[in-house]
């Protein structure tokens, strides 16, 4: 049977909608959305679609399993409440080409079966990120995007590095377990980059608050989790993964405490939620990598919705700041159920779906030594961020001087949305079921299970407690805006400061010396006898006023003041061939010497 | 199949020539001269096309022009790597006839005549040179190209577009004499200079004889501009923007790279090759090409400066391919020079456009050019895109074999150069893109008197970027299955 890629339609959906008029081009979008997602859902197990392109490389375009039709789906679905999302006003063209080529890219990543496909799609879902975050506008998109580009850029040649390596080692291009040494360390940085391992996460932060507000909510959904799905799908990890996933999750949430913009904060809260999944990979175990994919599926819909309610207050007010905003639970009171919801199941409220999957993640991370508590301390300081989050936008009173006209809830399709995430927060937080009977190894979650709800409980009661003591909620004042981003900025600037300072200049100079050389040479070459004469006598010169008497001395120098001024008495210029005479002797010279010595 | 005797080799040779007199005699008479320009590149097309069902099945066309000496006649043998390099330049050239039309005519450029005289001298070269069946004919046509160049570098005839020919005749003459004594050089050593698939001086001489043999052969073909002989192609580009597109994509730097691919595979083979570690030299002669290019790229703010950089790093991508003396980073070289050419032209195309539409060549005065001509900016970003070696173009399926190509010769080090080079590319390439996309003039009434270029110029732009993006979804067509052979041949030793 002949199947339809998913990720093949949403390309293909591209074309037309760059031909369509604005309201036309909404419509056609969603209905592509619509559509990919249909193509996911209608895929039958096992089918399969492989094309020889290239010589030698079996390239699969289509490989269906049950780890591959649960990802595929989440993506489409995801992609479609953010084309929804997204139509609340004219989507501009460019952006509407990095929606659909973002859903196709990571549909394709998804649905590959070898890695030579996976690589292709991985960099048109760089170009198509690269669309989204231009096509904003806002301040300092440009400077974003550039830097975000450069970053997987490299994170691309390293992953095609390491492809090769796994390539040539298991003698295959299908997906597997990346080869030792090097090329498991290439592979690493390559998928590192998109799934925002620490110290490579700079972008995230960077450019997801840079883009429109829809924007922002098509780049959260896809590339950090389409290189956690590609995690999976390679599979064969090790405790070092694991620990990089703990080392994000603390990092991450960490840094988003310490955020002033919402969206700066859901950026961090996106890499502390991906160190989770990350640190699942990592334990190894079947019941890991359907903790890391259920804990991806979940992640998916929470930060999105919580994107969605980010971008809506945004749109609203005119404000992305928590020192700005607040008093919003009254004026926007359906964006505040969503957000409410969305942020308690980032936390890990019991009934909602983000608990499900992080019970699983830290009931497989015991195997791992010390794992599950680095987990667990990042799960309280979720709580913290979180809470700090809907106080200061939704709860507290607006502060003073706040804006004139009182927001109000967004437009129907951002509450559409909107919608459409929470209820799916909700059904599978109260039946975990409905995302683990999915599921490729068959873990089941327990998030009401005694210990589990002791776990919970704990960690909010941790939380609240620290909330309590260190007034944590009140922390004011502009965010803290420094990452280790800084140092790569200054690396660039030095490259480029490199590039246009001291190369050009040697350039020029090496470029001056040989104009010298050849100066000279073309002078020699004008009257080689002569010229040989002048530098022989020149040379000379200090031995006759040495040795000859006042008088010969004289003579001496005038005449070769008289050579030189009269040099050359005509300009004959013999370029190339005479120097070819000058080489090809040379090279006969040498050849008869080689052939005498050897 | 084996060898077939056939007039077609030197026919397609001809049919340029043949255009060059009929343009000289109907001089005066625009529009019957560019006539001859346009049929002659169709038959030249044809005629190339012609050969191409008895190529991929695995024949050769031979034909000996000239008898002199065993082993150096003058002659033809046209054989699957050959047809890559004539097939690319045949195809380029009819695009590039189009585009020179339009863009000498816009300018009203002086000396027209002239102009498309030489250019169709120069491809009858360099179809030679593709179609040389030993180092001798080679050698006569790679002379020619050089010599009826020189009056495209020099076209506009002010003192620096003097200097700047000086220094391109500078550089290549003294490179042909390397490559007169390096061909000298080998008949001494062999009796022969007849390119034979997997080498045919193994056991010739010393090994050291051998080194500075190919030491000869490498400085011989500096068209192939790698560092620091580069010079003269940043130089050159003081010439119209179509004999830049002409030296970049359709033959002269081309004819460099094929060379070194021909004399790797053809003279020396890769075995040979290892065995006396040139690989190691080339390698490195191409990974500092590679990022001090684009280096200087990065700083360059005249377009075509920037462009001619991103030709010589490019090139070197070349030279790395054939360095890795493995099967897939010689396909990665093989390819790449077709594809490169591609997208290459493309690049200077819409150069040249911006130009002609709105006479500027620095970057940094292209704000907003988009809005005003969208076609053509969006065929320089896509070109831009496939040369950075992102999809959908077909950039990606050399860097592809490159990296593979990497591991399999033993020199996973080679991926470090890939991985910079990448991030350097995407880094020259996209503020371009930006500054001609997505910003806008800080004067917004500064671009009112743009628009897109004639249709002669326009054509061309999107059809050669089309064809670089169709390349991507069917890169064999014909590209890699004439490669295929072509490494089937030189690794086997024998036609497939």
């Amino acid at each position: 049977m002949i199947a339809i890629p998913p990720g093949l339609i949403c390309l293909a959906g591209i074309l037309p909608a760059v031909f369509l008029p604005g309201k036309v081009r909404n419509a056609w979008a969603v209905i592509v959305g619509a559509a990919g997602l249909g193509a996911a859902l209608a895929l039958a197990p096992s089918s399969s679609l492989t094309l020889a392109i290239l010589p030698g490389v079996e390239t699969v375009l289509l490989l269906v399993d049950p780890m591959r039709s649960l990802a595929g789906c989440i993506f489409a679905l995801a992609g479609l409440i953010a084309i929804i999302y997204a139509a609340y006003r004219e989507i501009p063209a460019v952006e509407t080409i990095g929606i659909l080529a973002s859903i196709g890219a990571t549909l394709g990543i998804v649905y590959a079966g070898d890695f030579i496909t996976v690589f292709v799609f991985w960099e048109l879902l760089a170009i198509a990120s690269l669309c989204i975050i231009w096509s904003s506008g806002a301040p300092g998109a440009s400077g974003a995007g550039y830097r975000y580009l450069l970053f997987h850029i490299f994170g691309g040649a390293c992953l095609l590095g390491g492809i090769a390596w796994t390539v040539i080692a298991s003698g295959n291009v299908a997906i597997g377990p990346a080869a030792e040494g090097g090329g498991l360390l290439l592979m690493l940085v390559g998928i590192g980059v998109n799934a925002a391992f620490v110290p490579l996460h700079t972008w995230v932060p960077d450019a997801y608050p840079r883009a429109s507000v829809a924007g922002s909510v098509a780049l959260c959904i896809f590339t950090t989790k389409a290189a956690v799905f590609l995690l999976a799908a390679i599979g064969g990890w090790g405790a070092a993964v694991a620990y990089m996933g703990a080392a994000m999750a603390i990092y991450g949430a960490v840094f988003a405490l310490l955020q002033d913009d919402i969206r700066r904060l859901l950026s961090y809260s996106i890499i502390s939620q991906v160190g989770y999944m990350v640190a699942a990979l990592g334990a190894g175990t079947a019941a890991g990598i359907d903790a890391g994919l259920a804990h991806m599926v979940n992640d998916i819909l929470f930060k999105s919705l919580l994107f969605m309610a980010a971008g809506a207050v945004i749109y609203r007010t005119g404000s992305s700041r928590l020192s700005e905003l607040g008093g919003l639970g009254r004026s926007m009171p359906l964006t505040a159920i969503c957000a409410v919801i969305g942020g308690l199941a980032l936390a890990g409220l019991p009934g909602l779906n983000g608990a499900v999957s992080k019970g699983m993640v830290i009931e497989a991370a015991a195997g791992v030594p010390y794992l599950a508590e680095a987990l667990l301390l990042a799960a309280v300081i979720t709580v913290i961020y979180v809470s700090r989050l809907l106080y200061r936008v939704f709860f507290r009173p607006a502060p003073e001087g706040g804006r004139g006209a009182v927001p109000r809830d967004p437009p129907a399709p951002m509450l559409a949305g909107m919608a459409l995430a929470t209820i799916l927060c909700i059904a599978i937080g109260i039946v975990p079921d409905l995302l683990t009977d999915l599921l490729p190894g068959g873990t089941h979650a327990h998030p009401f299970s005694p210990a589990h709800l002791v776990e919970s409980a704990a960690i909010f009661l941790a939380a609240g407690a620290l909330i309590l003591i260190l007034r944590s909620l009140r922390y004011s004042g502009r965010g803290w805006g420094a990452d280790i981003d800084r140092l790569y900025i200054a690396a660039g600037r030095g490259v480029a400061w490199f590039s246009a300072g001291p190369m050009v200049q040697a350039a020029d100079a090496i470029g001056r010396i040989l104009d010298i050389i050849i100066g000279f040479l073309k002078r020699m070459s004008a009257n080689p006898p002569v010229a040989f004469r002048i530098a022989g006598m020149t040379l000379a010169l200090p031995l006759v006023r040495m040795l000859a008497n006042q008088e010969m001395a004289g003579a001496y120098e005038e005449s070769l003041a008289g050579m030189k001024r009269r040099y050359p008495d005509e300009q004959i210029g013999i370029w190339g061939g005479g120097y070819g005479l000058v080489f090809v002797s040379i090279v006969a010279f040498l050849y008869f010497v080689f052939d005498l010595l050897w | 199949m084996p060898d077939v005797s056939g007039l077609l080799p030197a026919v397609t040779i001809a049919i340029p020539l043949l255009a060059a007199v009929l343009i000289l005699i109907t001089g005066r008479h625009e529009n019957l001269r560019e006539t001859a320009t346009i049929v002659a590149a169709l038959a030249m097309l044809g005629s190339v096309a012609s050969m191409l069902p008895s190529i991929l099945d695995g024949g050769r066309v031979t034909l000996v022009l000239l008898p002199m000496v065993p082993g150096g006649d003058l002659a033809l043998r046209v054989d699957a790597f050959g047809m890559v390099f004539a097939l690319t330049a045949a195809a380029l050239w009819l695009l590039n006839s189009f585009y020179a039309i339009g863009y000498m005519r816009a300018l009203q450029e002086h000396a027209q005549t002239r102009f498309f005289f030489c250019l169709a001298v120069a491809i009858a070269a360099a179809i030679g040179i593709a179609f040389s069946a030993n180092l001798l004919t080679l050698f006569v046509f790679y002379e020619i190209l050089t010599v009826i160049t020189y009056p495209l570098v020099v076209h506009i005839e002010t003192p620096e577009a003097m200097k700047a020919g000086r220094k391109y005749l500078a550089y290549l003459l003294v490179g042909g004499i390397f490559l007169l004594a390096a061909t000298v050089l080998t008949y001494i050593l062999t009796g022969t200079t007849d390119f034979v698939p997997g080498g045919f001086l193994a056991g010739s001489g010393a090994a050291l004889t051998l080194q500075i043999l190919f030491g000869l052969f490498l400085v011989g073909f500096v068209k192939a501009a790698w560092m620091p002989l580069h010079a003269w192609l940043p130089a050159a580009m003081i010439a119209p923007t179509p004999v830049s597109a002409f030296l970049h994509a359709v033959a002269v730097v081309t004819a460099g790279v094929f060379g070194i691919v021909r004399v790797a595979g053809w003279v020396f083979g890769m075995p040979l090759m290892a065995s006396l570690g040139l690989g190691v030299v080339l390698a490195v002669i191409a990974s500092l090409t590679i990022v001090t290019a684009s280096l200087f790229a990065l700083a360059e703010d005249n377009l075509k400066r920037r462009l001619a950089y991103s030709t010589v790093s490019q090139l070197s991508y070349i030279l790395l391919g054939v360095s890795m003396l493995s099967v897939a980073g010689m396909t990665g070289a093989m390819a790449h020079i077709p594809f490169h050419a591609f997208m290459k032209i493309t690049l200077f195309f819409v150069a040249g456009a911006v130009i002609v539409s709105a006479g500027r060549e620095r970057i940094s005065d292209m704000k907003g050019l988009g809005h005003k001509m969208p076609v053509t900016t969006l065929m320089f970003a896509a070109a831009a895109i496939g040369i950075c070696g992102l999809p959908p173009l077909c950039g990606i399926i050399s860097k592809i074999y490159l990296a593979i190509g990497a591991v399999e010769g033993g020199m996973p080090i080679l991926l470090l150069v890939l991985i910079a080079s990448a991030v350097l590319n995407a880094a020259y390439f996209f503020p371009i893109i930006y500054t001609m996309l997505v910003d806008r003039p800080a004067d917004p009434h500064a671009l009112d008197a743009v628009s897109e270029p004639p249709l002669t110029m326009l054509v061309p732009i999107v059809l050669t970027a089309v064809i670089s993006m169709l390349l991507f979804f069917f890169p064999s067509v014909p590209f890699m299955d004439l490669v295929r052979i072509a490494i089937g041949e030189i690794t086997t030793g024998v036609v497939p």
